[in-house]
């Protein structure tokens, strides 16, 4: 191919035609052209093309207008008729809003449709094989690779390409494998069964490797085919509709498994499966975003003989710097895991366990917990024995006159108890339901969750009441106090969490168990950093690591036992001692702040139907609608008077201005910027007494806003804020906080 | 600092914008061409290109509130108009693997200049598509173009010559 001499002026001459050419290279070019018959044609040309190319923009942009003209006379009411005539062709601006969401509701099964690529589709009422079948034949594969694309990505995550999000998968199911890698170089190789994951970064060319104590039975390891797949079978034994219809996909004979999903986080899946070896082919999952709109992740999935073997075969330089981070637990620590574990294996499955919290120094109990454990089935309750507004010292009297001091006394004070708020919380190790009652004794509940990982009593179950709970990095070590009383101490840093500018201190535990006593934990301490925790930190501020934590901040202890008639060990009365401050900022020693008094019936007979969640709300009380105004509804109606105030004021302003509202005792006014305070305890407020604050300047970040102050004494002593009012504008249309918690 | 939604209005006394004041109104009217230009650097015609673009300003209508920022305005619509065009090109590559979906039939004849116009720019490397549809539809300024595509401003020129290079020999062969 030759070019003309003149090639070399092309674009100058267009950057001349644009205005957008220095002076100098503008002299240059015009001598050129006034000297070169060809440029001068090829100028000529360009003209022309310019003026065609400029009016047929004209012609678009024209049209463009005219479509926004339309637009707008729609969005006002003022539909013209000429618009219609105009633009209805093709159908522009016509569809109505309520057309849009319509759509938006069915976009899940035209995206279905649309991706799988799937025609010829015959419904089948009864089909060959079940979802496990699919699940059994993929876990079968040596090596599966997909790449999952996800449309309306967040547009700021790091892997995220103009709303398209792609990461591509190579597992191995046997040996529990999986490499994920995504489209900015990032590589994760894992493997479960070593407890091993090597992760590539290629902005450091930094390979870091992490040994952590493999898990004993490992459930997934978070991938897509997890998600389809597990979302299938657990929605299988939800008892959603999962239908099945012959098609073709890519020329094969398949089935389409499809499925929608009453949840508000996923919306719907499918899946096509290969007729003949029923593999997973194609998925797709449609999720629900928190605005509404749907997210779809979608993978076509490949099967292999071999994969990659390490993350160098899964594409990281062999140049690349490498780390080793060891996680696992020393031997010594190991030991006494394994010990541990042995003693919660052989803990009680068939019990009643009460336990009673009374808090400070006073002996008013204020909660009763009750842990009814059936092997798997759990129920467990949590009363509270005070009503608000009741004064304690003149309660408490009537209520441990009812409630008495004896497992039995208690736990039909319990039964019977009406006169505080209470907890149920359900599980029969597949389904969790929660249920509350609140204190004018009306009954709600949650719907029920098929959660067959949960943990059934929120932790609070015999092996979590006395037993010690540290990481992996712990370590075993011997001081005077684990020497004195023959105890194994075990020490625990907890690093920094910095979030924002701000940052909790590190805080050191140590925990002492006695081997006698079934490795019980029997005191536990924590030490933490006397820092400024309200006050914001710059973005350099560093935990020095040679300032050792030594503040003793909390304490709890065990301080009387049980041994069962089979030599078992059970915690009786457990002490918790915090440290505080004044109302002038000083840090105060030790106190006690509450006494656990635990109480244990082994194989009880349980009453019939206390596991059965039809029967937990009594039946009569099912039957009558509540009359009084819920909180959340409180919360919407203030929110929505907020949006209607011709002017509210900004963070700072707004915090000050409840204080001095609540100073001068204006009720409605704290209810109005802090919705739902007006449930609080009147009297209490009534007989408060005004504290003068200072208030520093509204800290916002995505997660809401805070305004730091403090007590003007507390200020000057100090020269900080301690304490922080949270607000947020989530609720309100107009974007306007308000508080939602007090320091 | 000037209004961007309204490029020849004086800035208010604080210099902030008040985003109670954003309406969509004042969106389609200072960002139609912006929208539409991003559009045709997408789409495989000018109908589609409308399609979106109305998409765009009911999404804009639906999700007003959320917009915070006003001096972002621009960014947020731009945003959304991207994303919209994204998933077009995503449906018609799905449309493409899969024949039995159906086609629009009912589109009338497209403008001959137009189409032929719009052939030719999508034809263009996708880095000059925008910068190209911008300057012809965004009143034939360089700044205005860099500032949308948050470039510089010699970068857009450079885009623009050699877009403008391209166009011309694919406007050339379409004619011969």
């Amino acid at each position: 191919m030759t070019h003309s001499p003149c090639e070399q002026y092309r674009e100058d001459i267009i950057a001349l035609a644009f205005g957008e050419l220095n002076s100098k290279a503008t002299v240059t070019i015009q001598t050129h052209i006034a000297s070169c018959p060809e440029c001068q044609a090829f100028l000529k040309a360009l003209n022309e093309e310019e003026d065609k190319i400029r009016s047929t923009f004209q012609k678009i942009e024209a049209r463009g207008e005219r479509l926004v003209h339309c637009f707008l006379g729609q969005l006002g009411g003022e539909e013209a008729e000429s618009c219609r005539a105009g633009l209805n062709a093709h159908g522009s601006w016509t569809r109505s809003v309520k057309k849009r969401i319509s759509k938006l509701a069915v976009a899940a099964i035209i995206v279905i449709a649309a991706l799988l690529g799937v025609r010829g589709v015959l419904d089948l009422a009864s089909p060959a094989f079940g979802i496990e079948d699919v699940v059994n034949a993929f876990e079968q594969m040596d090596w599966y690779h997909y790449i999952v694309e996800l449309e309306n990505a967040d547009p700021n995550s790091p892997s995220s390409t103009m709303g398209v999000e792609h990461t591509e998968y190579w597992g191995n199911v046997p040996e529990m494998c999986l490499v994920t890698k995504t489209r900015q170089g990032e590589i994760c190789y894992t493997e479960e069964r070593l407890g091993k994951t090597a992760r590539y970064d290629p902005n450091t060319q930094t390979i870091t490797i992490e040994y952590r104590e493999p898990d004993a039975n490992p459930e997934v390891y978070a991938s897509f085919s997890d998600m389809v797949m597990k979302g299938f079978e657990e929605a299988k034994k939800k008892g959603q509709e999962i239908s099945y219809a012959e098609c073709l996909y890519q020329g094969e004979a398949a089935t389409r498994i499809t499925m929608s999903i009453d949840d508000e986080f996923l919306g719907s899946m499918a899946m096509v499966v290969a007729s003949q070896t029923l593999l997973p082919l194609h998925a797709v999952v449609n999720v629900q975003d928190p605005n509404g709109s749907t997210v779809s992740y979608s993978a076509a999935f490949d099967y292999f003989a071999t994969g990659p073997k390490d993350i160098y075969e899964a594409g990281a330089p062999r140049d690349a710097t490498v780390e080793v981070i060891d996680k696992r637990p020393s031997v010594e620590l190991h030991a006494i895991m394994a010990r541990i574990q042995d003693v919660h294996d052989n803990l009680y499955k068939n019990y009643i366990l009460i336990e009673t919290e009374a808090s400070g120094k006073q002996a008013y109990i204020d909660t009763v917990s009750i842990i009814y454990r059936n092997n798997k089935h759990c129920r467990h309750e949590r009363h509270f024995v005070f009503k608000p507004g009741d004064a304690y010292h003149a309660m408490w009297p009537v209520y441990s006159a009812a409630m008495g001091t004896r497992f039995e006394s208690i736990l039909k004070w319990a039964q019977d108890n009406r006169s505080g708020s209470a907890r149920v919380h359900l599980y029969d190790g597949q389904y969790y339901q929660r249920f509350e009652r609140n204190d004018a004794d009306q009954w709600s509940t949650e719907k029920r969750e098929y959660s067959p990982r949960h943990n059934p009593n929120g932790g609070r179950d015999l092996a979590r009441i006395g037993w010690p709970l540290f990481s992996h990095q712990a370590k075993v070590i011997e001081n005077e106090f684990s020497k004195t009383h023959d105890l194994i101490c075990i020490e625990t840093i907890l690093s920094e969490i910095k979030k924002g500018k701000l940052a909790s201190a590190a805080s050191r535990r140590l925990q002492y168990l006695d081997p006698e006593r079934d490795h019980m934990c029997i005191r536990s301490e924590t030490y933490r950093y006397n820092i400024e925790l309200a006050k914001p930190l710059d973005e350099s501020f560093e935990f020095d690591p040679n300032r050792f934590p030594s503040e003793l901040s909390s304490v709890t202890e065990v301080t009387e036992f049980n041994q069962m008639a089979d030599g078992k060990w059970t915690p009786k009365t457990i002490q918790l001692y915090r440290t505080g401050w004044n109302s002038e900022g000083e840090l105060l020693p030790l106190r006690i702040v509450a006494t656990r008094s635990i109480y244990l019936q082994i194989n009880p007979e349980f009453p019939v139907d206390l596991f059965n969640p039809k029967k937990v709300i009594p039946q009569d009380e099912q039957a009558e609608p509540s009359l009084r105004q819920s909180y959340d509804s409180i919360v919407e109606d203030t929110i929505a008077t907020i949006d209607r105030q011709k002017d509210w004021p900004e963070p700072r302003k707004l915090v000050e201005s409840y204080w001095q509202a609540r100073a001068r005792k204006d009720y409605d006014l704290m209810a109005l910027y802090w919705p739902g305070s007006a449930l609080w305890n009147e009297k209490r407020l009534r007989t408060e007494t005004p504290v003068e604050y200072v208030f520093g300047d509204a800290v916002i970040s995505t997660d809401g806003a805070y305004v730091p102050y403090a007590s003007k004494a507390y200020y000057e002593q100090h020269g900080g804020y301690k304490l922080k009012m949270w607000l947020t504008d989530k609720m309100s249309a107009k974007g306007r906080y308000y508080i939602i918690s007090g320091n | 600092m000037t209004d961007i939604l309204e490029p020849n209005k004086a800035p208010s006394e604080d210099g902030a914008a008040d985003a109670s004041a954003v309406t969509v109104q004042m969106l389609a009217k200072n960002y139609a061409s912006t929208v539409l230009a991003i559009c045709l650097a997408y789409t495989r015609n000018l109908h589609d290109s409308e399609d979106i673009m109305q998409d765009v300003f009911l999404k804009a209508v639906q999700k007003i509130d959320t917009l915070r920022e006003p001096q972002r305005a621009g960014a947020w619509l731009k945003q959304i108009t991207r994303r919209r065009c994204i998933d077009y090109q995503r449906k018609q590559a799905r449309r493409e693997s899969c024949p039995v979906e159906p086609v629009d039939a009912a589109r009338p004849e497209e403008d001959g200049d137009i189409q032929a116009l719009h052939q030719a720019l999508l034809k263009l490397p996708e880095t000059y598509r925008e910068p190209i549809a911008l300057y012809y539809l965004h009143g034939h300024r360089c700044r205005s173009v860099a500032r949308i595509l948050g470039i510089s401003e010699p970068a857009v020129r450079r885009r623009l010559v050699r877009a403008r290079v391209q166009l011309h020999s694919l406007l050339s062969e379409d004619v011969s």
